[in-house]
């Protein structure tokens, strides 16, 4: 078991590591250049080379890549252009309100996809079997970016119930938090429902009732257990579409994390914010895999047995 | 004494695309409390059925009809869900044929028998822990204080067989079902298990209903035995005198056809020719007519025939025995 963590550890760095080599390569040529956007137009040639030996990016490129990546190891993402603060400071400072909207969305999810997707599968022709299959229609049509602006336009513009943007406590994270859950809701929705249904048919279950145990304990136990398992890979696909979710409802939101981040650091082609952020977005995505295979592993005696 | 379980004329119907199919058919038999009841026939002969209909968890589509099933003065005909759960697996339980599909592959041995206990009797955790222990041991689990933490997967399927068991044994029923509970285990399991049946019947006074269709086993648990034919009851009697002497054309037919009998060493080896007829495709006629080397013509397709006695609590549902005696079935 260990050494299967080793092994995935081990592989999780390989690809954090290769992620950040592509980005710096992809910032190096795409158009743009960071000095004349951060210079006033029509600056002289020698003030942007000013800006340039600056920023370190008239240095040549492998250096600047060997820089790059030994500050990475350490930690040290450099200097942002255009905050002139250390990326790492400006990363902590909004990460953190990103992972709490991310992580409020991804339980409100579940426990709707969980509460409503096994009453469906329970009861087939009931009123949560058709609710069931009107959020995951509604929410598959509806992107964040759309769903979002509905949201403000009905409850901050319209009702004033809730803020519109910004953060301000909790009252500014359930309009961005729904925007989101609406949009990873459908696939966790249809694939728990799906998963129970089999699980209720299950041999297993029968000789639960058999031994006249309670239903809630039949569904939410001796069912739910198995139909979890294929719930918990849709969430490790899932949480890159999480993510850029959460980075559209920030945008949508003015929600000050990472995404909001990530959008002013791309306008000001700040290659050490952008580097930053894309790391620790990575890095983000591959721990929570990790994490999902492990639980997986917990769950399931027979992954266990198979790994050791 | 009076019967501790009495079906009486119960059917089973699931519907068709050509109206109801019948897979049960006006089936009765009565048990006694602490003994034996064998009921044998091929596969889809509606074994599976009647014992589901005894726990009630025949599927949802079946309708089960009857006279009566009368279980220590109740009519499991006309239970309610809640009078239902205090039955299942406190006064009845079931082992069922695969220990690997019936158990539950996430949860500990140990939980899925805590759980059964505590459906059904308010003790602490702990209490239930320690009869879980008592149990697995009567099954004959090996070191239970520390296995019972494995998984199913982790066990061989005699073991899990075992735990089937214990489970069946946790709340002290006073009937065990076990449908063909060793038909997916290697012979020589297969035997302890069928010895470990009979010796807790016989230690813990429980009534045992013995699924199987292996006529072979009936000798080994004893008691009476019930041959069942395409979803109706053809013989019934002491498991020895109907194994020793058996009436009905099918029951000497399969006992020809078993080479580990005693009674058919003297014969040659004779299957019956000919298949089991779909469910549903009998008619009002015998159902064992489309194979019965002495079929009564004009008689045995019109009509099915009722019990006649073949010796004391030794009963066949044939015409042609009806007519002649054992000269006419030999
Ligand atoms: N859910 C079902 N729907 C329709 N027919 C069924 C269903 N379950 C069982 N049957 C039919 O009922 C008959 C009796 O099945 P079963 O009781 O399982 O036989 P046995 O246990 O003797 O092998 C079989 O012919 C089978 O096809
Ligand atoms: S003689 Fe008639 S009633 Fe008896 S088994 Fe044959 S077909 Fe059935
Ligand atoms: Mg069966």
């Amino acid at each position: 078991m260990s050494s299967y963590v080793l092994r995935r550890l081990l592989q999780s760095v390989i690809i954090v590591v290769l992620i950040a080599i592509a980005v710096f390569i992809v910032l190096r040529l795409s158009a743009g250049d960071p000095a004349r956007i951060r210079a006033p137009v029509f600056a002289r040639p020698d003030v942007i080379e000013q800006y340039r030996r600056d920023f370190g990016i008239d240095r040549p490129l492998l250096e600047q890549l060997g820089s790059f990546l030994w500050g990475a190891i350490r930690g040290d993402f450099g200097q942002s252009f255009r905050f002139q603060a250390p990326v790492m400071q400006l990363i902590l400072d909004a990460l953190p309100r990103t992972l709490l909207l991310a992580a409020v969305s991804l339980v409100l999810s579940l426990v709707v996809a969980v509460g409503l997707g096994s009453l469906a599968a329970m009861k087939p022709r009931s009123i949560w079997a058709w609710l069931s299959s009107a959020l995951a229609a509604l929410g598959q049509s509806a992107p964040v970016f759309w769903s979002g602006a509905i949201l403000v336009l009905v409850f901050a513009v319209g009702l004033r119930w809730l803020p519109s943007g910004g953060f301000n406590g909790p009252s500014s994270l359930i309009l961005p938090a729904i925007a989101v859950t609406l949009s990873i809701l459908p696939t966790q929705l249809r694939v728990l429902r799906a998963s129970m249904e089999a699980s209720l048919k299950e041999e297993y279950i029968r000789t639960a009732r058999a031994f006249g145990l309670r239903q809630s304990r039949i569904t939410f136990v001796y069912a739910l257990k198995n139909a979890s398992l294929p719930l918990l890979t849709v969430i490790g696909v899932d949480i890159g579409y999480l993510l850029g979710g959460v980075i559209v409802a920030e945008v949508v939101f003015a929600y000050p994390g990472i995404g909001e981040l990530a959008l002013v650091a791309l306008n000001a082609r700040d290659y050490p914010l952008i580097q930053g952020i894309t790391i620790v977005t990575a890095s983000t995505f591959v721990v929570v895999n990790l994490l999902i295979d492990l639980v997986y592993g917990r769950i399931d005696p027979r992954i266990r047995l198979e790994r050791s | 004494m009076a019967p501790v379980l009495s079906v009486e004329n119960v059917s089973v119907r699931f519907p068709g695309a050509r109206g109801d199919i019948t897979v049960v058919d006006d089936v009765s038999f009565t048990l006694e409390a602490g003994q034996s009841l064998v009921i044998a026939g091929e596969s889809g002969s509606g074994k599976s059925m009647i014992c589901q209909t005894l726990l009630g968890i025949a599927p949802g589509a079946a309708s089960v009809t009857g006279t009566r099933i009368d279980w220590k003065g109740r009519d499991l005909l006309r239970l309610r869900d809640h009078e239902w759960q205090a039955i299942r697996g406190a006064e009845i339980a079931m082992i069922f044929q695969d220990p690997t599909a019936a158990l539950n592959p996430l949860i500990t041995v140990e939980n899925q028998i805590v759980d059964a206990i505590r459906a059904h009797r308010n003790v602490s955790r702990a209490e239930a822990r320690a009869r879980a222990i008592e149990v697995l041991g009567l099954a004959g689990f090996p070191e239970p204080e520390h296995r019972m933490r494995s998984y199913p997967s982790e066990l061989s399927g005699g073991l899990r067989q075992r735990v089937a068991i214990a489970l069946a044994l946790s709340c002290s029923p006073s009937l065990i079902i076990a449908d063909e509970a060793t038909t997916n285990l290697d012979v020589s399991i297969q035997a302890q298990i069928v010895k470990l049946l009979r010796e807790l019947k016989d230690r813990l006074g429980l009534a045992l209903i013995f699924v199987t269709h292996d006529l072979g086993l009936a000798s080994d648990i004893g008691g009476d035995l019930l041959v069942m034919y395409a979803g109706c009851a053809v013989e019934r009697g002491p498991v020895n005198d109907v194994l020793t002497d058996p009436t009905h054309p099918y029951t000497r037919g399969l006992l020809r056809s078993a080479p580990t009998l005693k009674s058919s060493r003297a014969n040659p080896l004779r299957p019956i020719p000919g298949q089991m007829p779909k469910p549903g495709s009998v008619g009002a006629g015998s159902p064992f007519g489309s194979r019965c080397p002495v079929v009564v013509d004009g008689v045995c397709e019109v009509q099915r025939a009722g019990w006649t006695s073949a010796g004391p609590r030794h009963d066949v549902a044939c015409h042609r025995f009806a007519l002649e005696g054992r000269e006419g079935v030999r």
